[in-house]
């Protein structure tokens, strides 16, 4: 049963959809190779719904249409890498990378969380404003919840910065930092492979690659090195050693005694920004060493498996200085500095998908976040860091577990979902809030005006056995309690607990007359205790 | 905007709601409250003492016949949902041993000290006698 058409045009549309959406230039051209069809008209740019909905294809990239700066600090790219699956020994899981647009001067930063950015992105910008004499313009980075904050917001609005983000989705946009990211990675990947060095050497190696790369011509700079376009000096290139190769340091006069040997076997970990002296790694102790005094035997390549950081027996490691040069700490391994602990506001609903669209709560998160100091005082700093065992070598198996566990917890709902374990993390929040809703622990009723309400949080722990393996994963809805107000929500709170001395004395009955004494504790204490006073949450 | 009607964590008045209702149930299968400590309870009915230490969700039960023990367990795991923890080995950040044997039983807390260590990244620290080692400024000195 032919279908009989009324206009021309609506024909050929008929022709479209019984073949199956075919594209009007085929149609056209199939006409005639055909009976039956008898098309007259064909327009070639018929809008037909179906065909949007089944073919859309993203809008292509310029290839040439990305900006370039004119000055230095105009265009400021930024990109978060990681995590890692390696924890560095300072806690590190990722890294940060700063790119000038203009001179594609590379910095790196090493983060133990997305949310230390903004914290790296203040000390980039002095550090980098003070040096040049201009300011940063723009600051151009992707979406991240990282950089979306208001505080960061409100940094840069203060600065005059104009933030540009890279549509959802679309890395491409922020292509300049993307691609260094790829070239560090497979740089620094490079480095430890041919190396045969632990893959613990990867902040090192990103460290080094950040070196190198600020000294190796890139395709939009003329007959400049990204160094060069930066400081305005031409560098030289006669001190750049192989990764990873094995090398010998002098040792200081002060330092040994006549008939102890005048070289300790090293490898060879990288440059010092700021400092003619190479960082190195002694094989012996594990420590790190910056000196100058350094011979290189760059074709060696069997001390990668000598060195595992893991090996560490006693690991209290100091930086041991064994010249008296005056230079910047390396960058990657100043994590002592306070994790600025930014707290992210009003959390919506929309971020916890599983929970029915009726039983809607706000989780908000508003804590009166203590800004912590932010003013430490470098010396301050550096001394903290020579007192303390903690640098990134100490890597007792204790230790380790204890920095990954740190990991990841999740602070808040929002990174919840959007870690690793996201999907475990969803799981118990379902269970626990199936569990509360089950024991009938509330009751919705419609939001009543001037009553105050309590507000809630959710908070995560990761239990581990003994062994330090993950046993299960715990999340639990908290009210926050100091949110009440005395006499309103509450009037008393009063509940004993044990005295000590009176814990002590069973305790010694039980020796004394050989009695069983056993423990139980509660699985879910809260279902219990039915309340007196009518709070809302 | 939700009505609560149990307690949940985090509330002011929850620890207090817990304890009522935990005192409640003690009060019901005759158990008496120490008026030394009202979180102990006390039970004696002929040769069999039962000891009760409540320290919020943590119990410490004490008795001098296994079958009482059990039987008052049983209850408690069916009433609330208790998690029957064995034989008292950990309280409270306290480690407990027990010798048989010699009648003793001791307690420390080396989990809790290591665990202080670790928190302030000294594990790895030489252990020493005098806070301050005196040989340090003499060796100075000397020189």
């Amino acid at each position: 049963m032919a279908h009989i058409a009324n206009s021309l045009d609506e024909g050929a549309m008929f022709w479209h959809e019984r073949l199956g959406h075919l594209n009007m230039a085929s149609l056209k051209e199939l006409d005639p190779m055909v009976d039956g069809m008898n098309l007259k008209e064909v327009s070639l740019h018929h809008v037909c719904e179906g065909c949007i909905e089944g073919k859309h294809q993203r809008t292509p990239f310029p290839k040439d249409g990305a900006t370039r700066a004119s000055q230095l600090l105009e265009i400021v790219h930024n990109h978060v890498c990681g995590p890692m699956r390696t924890t560095l020994h300072g806690g590190a899981r990722y890294f940060l990378t700063f790119i000038d647009n203009f001179s594609r001067k590379t910095h790196v930063y090493f983060l133990k969380a997305k949310r230390e950015v903004f914290e790296k992105f203040k000390q980039y910008k002095g550090l980098v404003e003070n040096k040049i004499r201009h300011k940063i313009k723009v600051l151009r980075s992707n979406n991240g919840r990282e950089y979306v904050s208001k505080k960061f917001d409100a940094f840069l609005a203060e600065c005059g910065i104009q933030r540009q983000t890279s549509a959802p989705y679309s890395p491409q946009q922020n292509g300049v930092a993307e691609h260094a990211n790829r070239t560090i990675m497979e740089c620094a990947k490079s480095m430890i492979l041919a190396q045969g060095l632990d893959i613990e050497f990867w902040g090192e190696a990103v460290n080094t690659t950040m070196y190198i790369k600020n000294r190796c011509p890139t395709k939009v700079l003329n007959s400049k090195t990204p160094q060069e376009a930066w400081s305005g000096r031409k560098h030289d290139v006669f001190h750049l050693r192989v990764f990873g190769c094995k090398t010998f340091a002098h040792v200081p006069d002060e330092k040994r005694t006549k008939l102890e040997s005048k070289s300790m076997p090293c490898v060879f970990l990288g440059y010092y920004e700021g400092t003619k002296a190479y960082r190195l790694m002694c094989v012996e102790t594990k420590k790190i060493i910056k000196s100058r005094n350094v011979v290189f035997i760059e074709g060696s390549k069997e001390i990668g498996g000598v060195l595992h950081p893991k090996k560490i027996e006693n690991g209290v490691v100091h930086e041991i200085v064994t010249e008296e040069v005056e230079g910047e700490e390396p960058l990657a391994f100043n994590q002592d500095t306070p994790l600025n602990e930014a707290t992210i506001k009003g959390v919506q609903n929309e971020s916890m998908p599983s929970f029915s669209s009726k039983e809607k709560f706000v989780v908000s998160n508003d804590n009166p976040s203590h800004e912590p100091s932010q003013h430490v005082p470098r010396e301050r700093l550096q001394m903290h860091q020579r007192e303390w065992p903690w640098d990134w070598r100490i890597a007792t198996k204790e230790m380790e577990h204890a920095t990954i566990a740190f990991l990841e917890e999740p602070q808040n709902i929002e990174e919840a979902l959007t870690y690793e374990n996201s999907r475990e993390w969803e799981c118990t929040m379902q269970e626990e809030y199936n569990s509360l809703v089950a024991n009938n622990t509330w009751t919705l009723v419609p939001f009543l005006i001037g009553r105050k309400h309590v507000s809630c949080k959710w908070v995560f722990k990761i239990k581990q056995d003994a062994n330090g393996d993950v046993e299960h994963y715990k999340a639990r809805l908290l009210v926050r309690g100091f949110t009440q107000t005395f006499k309103v929500d509450y009037n008393e709170t009063f509940a004993p607990v044990a005295k000590f001395t009176s814990i002590h004395c069973i305790l010694e009955l039980t020796a004394l007359e050989n009695m069983e004494i056993h423990q139980m504790d509660m699985k879910t204490t809260f279902f219990n205790g039915e309340l007196e006073e009518e709070i809302y949450m | 905007m939700c009505k609560l009607h149990k307690s949940l964590y985090g509330l002011k008045q929850f620890p207090r709601a817990w304890n009522q209702k935990l005192d409640a149930f003690f009060k019901s299968i005759e158990f008496m409250k120490n008026e030394a400590d009202p979180s102990v309870y006390v039970a004696q009915v002929g040769d069999v003492k039962f000891f009760i230490v409540v320290y919020v969700d943590d119990l410490i039960l004490v008795c001098n016949d296994q079958n009482k023990l059990l039987q008052i367990k049983e209850e408690l795991s069916q009433k609330f949902e208790m998690k029957d923890l064995g034989e008292l080995h950990f309280f409270l950040g306290m480690e407990v041993e027990r010798n048989y044997d010699e009648q003793l039983l001791h307690i420390n807390q080396i989990k809790y000290l290591k665990e202080i260590l670790k928190h302030f990244r000294m594990e790895e620290c030489k252990p020493i006698g005098v806070p301050f080692d005196p040989k340090v400024k003499k060796e100075r000195e000397w020189k």
